[in-house]
Parts: structure tokens; sequence; C-alpha cells
């Protein structure tokens, strides 16, 4: 297990687009956006709030999540499905479902490495440190949970990585928008701004940001994360094509 | 020690396999031939627990490949055809990796001299000619020091130089101890390794027996496509 774990991790440094798009994009993302004066400030247009302590930080890490659970997971597995690399291994003894185990554990260190680079990066562009760092380590737990076995529901049922790609951009890009990331939720009808609540970027993202801020959490958001791990996870176990 | 009676197997309408019978006795190379979509990978992926006979009596190593195969899996090293790796991945790395996966693996790197690959130890896998996948590919179904090695259309895309390697290579095993299943569609390749050969000719085995004898009324091509035109 080890030496699976070794190997995928050597391979996805190896991918290194993809790592770049996980760990780097939204540190540039931060940058670009924390370095305006306007950042620092309260801002209207976000409900009186200061962008570089809320929206930010919480983009930022639903971005490198959603990255890493989302395409580089089901990439990696659905071109191990379509280059004959789980049946390849299901003929020694050891399970392809190690091989999924042990991509998961190295793209979720890929994810964890990215809080402390996005939060860092936050701060130190004047962020204020978050209120409640627990409920943002629980958060994270969570919210990861949910999209990684949303990855892995990708990687359970896509026969090649084209196919797993339209899959998870079908998820990922309408996600971001109910999430808040193209158009702010408070600028969103309420209608709108409510069914990203309960999308699980969108509930990651929000709960991140009612950590920061230390507001009280909202269960149902919470919930949502809970259940669609659960749900997510169940469903890829059912129908997780070996071959 | 590996006998098939009477495999039968389909796929939904598709009857793949007929019926299917032979024998394998120890330490020898024995060929299975046969045309296009004759049944023979199939047969091999029953014997070796990949798929499920939907009649007929298996026996691998003294074992149902039915239910048990997870003891198979340690036991006989599987070649398949069209299988690959990592682009990325290197040729020590990959043999490394599935070392780990046995009890008691070959040394990876004594593996890559017996494949003649030293020079391409570091090389990644993606770079690789096909005769140096194919061995990488011959090398994994060894690294774990399996009874029986199964091995699907061996150097099926090889040029004529990369064939003779790895011809060389399973006349060594063989002299190691190996018992070797070899899944072929050409004449020639079988002709110069096989102990005995199976034609199998739409799902059923149409002759079995020494190349030299089954070429006896002539060259062995003659007698294949004599036996395989219906
Ligand atoms: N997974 C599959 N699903 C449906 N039909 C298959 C499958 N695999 C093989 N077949 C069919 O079974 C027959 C035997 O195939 P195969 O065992 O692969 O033959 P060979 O290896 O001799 O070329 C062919 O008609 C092939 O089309
Ligand atoms: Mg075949």
């Amino acid at each position: 297990m080890n030496q699976l774990i070794a190997c995928e991790a050597k391979l996805t440094v190896r991918e290194p687009v993809g790592l770049a798009f996980s760990l780097v994009l939204p540190l540039v993302i931060i940058l670009a956006f924390g370095l305006s004066a306007s950042a620092s400030e309260p801002d209207e247009e976000l409900g009186g709030v200061i962008a570089l302590d809320t929206l930010l930080p919480s983009i930022g890490l639903a971005l490198s999540f959603g990255m890493v659970a989302i395409f580089m997971l089901p990439g990696f597995m659905t071109d191990y499905r379509a280059r004959g690399i789980l049946r390849r291994l299901s003929t020694t003894p050891v399970h392809p479902a190690k091989l999924l185990a042990a991509q998961v554990i190295v793209q979720g260190a890929i994810a964890l490495i990215s809080v402390p680079l996005v939060l860092g990066l936050a701060v130190a562009l004047g962020m204020s440190f978050p209120e409640q760092p627990l409920m943002v380590v629980v958060v994270v737990l969570l919210g990861g949970a949910a999209l990684f076995a949303v990855g892995t529901l990708v990687s359970a049922v896509a026969p090649d990585a084209k196919i797993g790609y339209v899959y998870s951009a079908m998820f990922f890009f309408p996600s971001l928008f109910f999430a808040g990331v193209w158009l702010p939720k408070e600028q969103m009808p309420d209608w709108l701004s409510t069914i990203g609540d309960f999308t699980p970027l969108g509930a990651f993202r929000e709960s991140l940001e009612n950590a920061f801020t230390g507001t009280s959490q909202d269960p149902l958001m919470l919930l949502t994360l809970a259940v669609t791990a659960v749900a997510a996870g169940t469903v890829a176990a059912r129908v997780f094509r070996w071959e | 020690m590996i006998a098939i009676e009477h495999l039968h197997k389909r796929y939904g309408d598709v009857v793949a396999v007929e019926d299917v019978s032979f024998t394998v006795e120890p330490n020898e190379i024995f060929g299975i031939i046969g045309t296009n979509g004759a049944g023979k990978t199939t047969t091999v992926e029953c014997l070796t627990g990949v798929r499920t006979a939907d009649g007929g009596r298996l026996v691998m190593l003294g074992l149902d490949p039915a239910t048990q195969r997870d003891e198979i899996r340690r036991r006989v090293g599987v070649q398949l055809q069209s299988s690959h790796l990592p682009d990325r991945l290197s040729v020590r790395e990959a043999l490394q990796l599935y070392a780990s996966f046995y009890e008691d693996p070959r040394d990876p790197d004594e593996l890559i001299e017996l494949l003649g690959l030293q020079h391409r130890a570091g090389a990644r896998y993606g770079k690789l000619s096909g005769g140096e996948k194919q061995r990488v590919s011959v090398g994994l179904a060894l690294v774990g020091r399996p009874q029986v090695a199964v091995l699907d259309e061996l150097t099926t895309g090889l040029d004529p130089h990369a064939r003779r390697e790895v011809w060389t290579l399973i006349e060594r095993l063989k002299l190691e101890g190996l018992t070797v299943i070899l899944v072929s569609h050409f004449m020639d390749e079988v002709e110069r390794l096989c102990d005995r050969v199976a034609v199998i000719h739409k799902g059923r085995v149409v002759a079995l027996d020494t190349p030299s004898r089954l070429a006896a009324h002539g060259r062995l091509e003659d007698a294949f496509l004599e036996l395989t035109t219906v």
C-alpha cells in the first residue's frame, strides 16, 4: 500500500498542469484580487463584509478542493480504467480498490496542503485570522469528504478520462456559479442563493466563510455536506467499474 | 496441473467459447492459436478467474478459478492483451510497485537485466518502444515468481527484431521451470516456442498436438488455414 501511495504521489507530481491548477491558481486569484485596496475594505456589494476576510479565501479553498477532488482524482482513475490498468491490477493479489484508496490519499493530501497555502497568503495580504480555526478544520474535513465522494462517483462511472472530464465539468462549473464565484451570492435573488447553499461546493464555501468570520453555522449546510459524502460515496461503491 | 473440460462461455447472446477442453503439463509451453474472435482470450480469462465460466470444469494449479481466485492471483502471472501502465511511471518503478504486491517477489533489478532493459530502467513507460513495453508487460507477469504465466498476444504489434527478443526471454524462463500458456495468432511463434498447441476455431478445439505433428502434412500455416477455414 505504501508503494502504491508513493507511486501515485510521484505520478501526481509529474502532472504539473493539474498540480498548478489545484495549488497555484487559487493563490494567483487571491493575489490578483487581494492586492487591490477595495478587497480589504467593507464591500457594499458583499453586504458590508471585507472580501479578503470572507469571499477570497473561501473561493480559493473551494477552487483547490474542487480541482483536486472533482478533476484530478477522476482524471487519474478514469485514465487508469481506459488504459486497462485497473483490469491489470485485478489479476494481482492487490485489488484495484487499493489504487483508488492511494489516489484519494494523495489527492486529499494536496487538498490539505492548499489550506495553509491559501489561508497563509490571505492572512499575509491582511485577512483577519479565522475566528473559529477548529470549525475551519471541521468544515474542511466535511467538505473534503463531500467533494471527494462526488469525485469518486465520477471515477466510478466514467469509461475514460474525456467523458469523466465532461461529467466533472457538468458538476463543477454550475457549482461554482451556485457557490457565488461568478456573481456574489449577496447579489443573487434569494431563491438562487438558497439553492446554492444546498450544493456541495456552495455549502462548503459558505460554511468556510462562517468559520472565518465566527458566524454561527447553518446546520442544514453542514448536513448537505454530510449527506453528499455518504450518498455519493455509497452509490460510487455500489457502481464502481473495476474494469 | 491445469485442466479445462468442456468450457462454455457466452456474452449475452454471443457464444465466445462453445466447448473447449485441454490439459497443460508442468514446465510445458502450451500454445493456444486461432483467428481473431476464436475465443482464445476468453478461455484464458476464465482459467485465471478474470471471468466466470458459464459451464464446464476448470482447474488451475489444483485450484478452482471461480472460488479460489485470490490464491490464483498469487501464483499465476498474467499478461493481458492490451494492458498498460501510466505513461509517467518508469520501468524500474513499475516493476518495484508490482513486486510489492507479492510475498516473495523477484528482485526488480535482476528482472530488468533478464528482460534486457538495463539501459531503459529509468525511462518512462510512455517513452518506450513497442518491444520494450511488451517486455515490461512480461516482466510484470513474472515479478511475483508465478508457477504459471499466461501470456496473451505476446508479440502482436512488435517488429521482427523485438519479437525474437521476447521469444528468447520466454525460452530462458522455461529453463527456470516456468509453465507458460501462450495465446497467439502467429504460426512461427508457436512453432518456435510451444511444446503443444491447441488450435481454437469458433469456440472449439479443432486440433491439439505438437507443432511438428500438426504440420506433418506440410507447413504449419497450411495446416492451420485448413483447420480454421469453414
Ligand atoms: N466483453 C465482451 N463482451 C461481448 N462479447 C465479447 C467480449 N469479449 C469477447 N467477446 C466476443 O467473444 C468472442 C471471442 O472473443 P475473444 O475471446 O476475445 O477471442 P480471441 O481472443 O480469440 O480473439 C468474439 O466474438 C468477441 O467479439
Ligand atoms: Mg484475444
